[in-house]
């Protein structure tokens, strides 16, 4: 059996390796404070606030990358998406059934594993005392974008005036 | 009655795309009706303008300059809700390359144009399952595109382009990419399209072998009509 041509869960995948990248580099600098000898820290407290600011810095610039990856990934596979949507506008479908559609064979599934990564994510923050609102905030930011962009694709493709399936546009 | 009684008719229809550099004139000047119940072909050499007539036979495109009208309706006249049930319903699109869509098998892919149909999903099926056999691929119906040689995805194609009943068939280039036998086939269905069901077909193609299979020919060089010969198709004016 042939593997289904989804590029979107691939994407939905990149969205779960962020969050997973946003937990690792919580957990590394929050294990890492906890090696530092405790008389060392007794002594200097700012060693261990640095490294805790340091974890953050680290997180959040996982999460920036992931978003930024992402953006990218949609942006390489628009094409075939973008050709998706115009070939159900071809065959006369709504806009707004094209859309569900393209979310519900594309993205529902996947996100559902980012969802499920971000709570996992928080879980472990919210007992070793991290910041838990930055994976969900993350999934957030993840699903945001990907319904924003089939919104987009989709609305592009049915203010278009031609038939080019998948063709680049300015919009 | 000129174009009044056509089921396609293309009235000094123009078509320009302006570039950075350049107004490129896909179409020039075309005007001729196609009768209902006939097969038409055009032809002519890639970039003659054959894909953008059909597109805008399928209202996907719309003139700069003239009009079309398809069984009866102008297809710049219609609002977004009647262009989504004119697409649906009045045409049915063979596309060049298929346009399958790859994450769907041949049966979702060709139960496409029934979604916003109000039928019984099970009438639905049952029409999916009779066109997807027509074209001989019922063994496939479950196959996802990327499982098909070309020749089962043009199939493939044609059942969802003929899946909906419409009244006009409008095909590109569909023996492009296969073999004389198979092509030979893919024509067989949509003359007994025409023949038995009294639908009106369109066909772009530059594959001279089908002129002896169709009703009239219309030829296109560089987006203007150069000759048109045969029945069921005039040209208008000298």
């Amino acid at each position: 059996m042939a593997r289904r041509r989804r590029p979107l869960r691939a994407v939905s995948l990149v969205f779960v390796g962020f969050v997973t990248l946003v937990l690792l580099s919580q957990l590394s600098a929050h294990y890492f404070a906890k090696a530092v000898p405790t008389n060392l820290v007794a002594k200097d407290e700012a060693v261990l606030a640095s490294i805790r600011a340091t974890s953050s810095n680290l997180a959040l610039a996982s999460a920036a990358l992931g978003v930024v990856f992402a953006v990218a990934v949609l942006i390489i596979t628009r094409q075939v998406v973008a050709a998706d949507v115009d070939v159900y506008r071809a065959t006369g479908l709504p806009e707004t059934s094209t859309f569900l559609r393209l979310l519900r064979s594309h993205s529902v599934g996947p996100m559902a594993w980012v969802v499920a990564a971000a709570a996992v994510t928080s879980l472990v923050d919210v007992e070793l005392g991290l910041s838990d609102l930055l994976p969900i905030g993350l999934a957030v930011v993840f699903a945001a974008i990907l319904v924003g962009w089939l919104a987009f694709l989709t609305s592009v493709s049915f203010s278009h005036k031609s038939f080019e399936p998948g063709a680049e546009r300015s919009g | 009655m000129s174009q009044s009684g056509a089921a396609i008719s293309f009235q000094g229809v123009s078509k320009a795309y302006a570039t950075k550099a350049e107004t490129v004139k896909a179409l020039d000047n075309v005007s001729f009706d196609v009768e209902q119940g006939g097969i038409v072909a055009v032809v002519g050499p890639s970039g003659s303008g054959k894909t953008t007539l059909l597109n805008m036979a399928a209202a996907m495109d719309f003139p700069t300059q003239g009009s079309v009208k398809v069984a009866g309706v102008v297809t710049s006249a219609l609002g977004k809700n009647e262009l989504q049930k004119f697409r649906n319903e009045t045409v049915g699109v063979i596309f060049q390359q298929f346009f399958l869509i790859g994450h769907l098998t041949v049966f979702q892919n060709v139960m496409v144009p029934l979604i916003p149909r109000s039928i019984p999903s099970g009438e639905k099926s049952r029409r999916v399952l009779a066109s997807i056999a027509e074209v001989g691929l019922a063994s496939k119906a479950e196959r996802l595109p990327s499982e098909l040689s070309g020749g089962e995805l043009q199939r493939a194609a044609i059942a969802r382009g003929m899946v909906g009943g419409a009244p006009v068939i409008l095909a590109d280039e569909p023996t492009g990419n296969l073999d004389h036998k198979k092509g030979s086939e893919v024509m067989d269905t949509l003359v007994e399209e025409s023949r038995e069901r009294s639908k009106t077909v369109l066909v772009a193609s530059h594959d001279l072998r089908i002129l002896d299979r169709v009703d009239g020919i219309v030829y296109l060089e560089d987006g203007a009509v150069t000759k048109i010969e045969g029945n069921k198709v005039r040209g208008h004016g000298p």
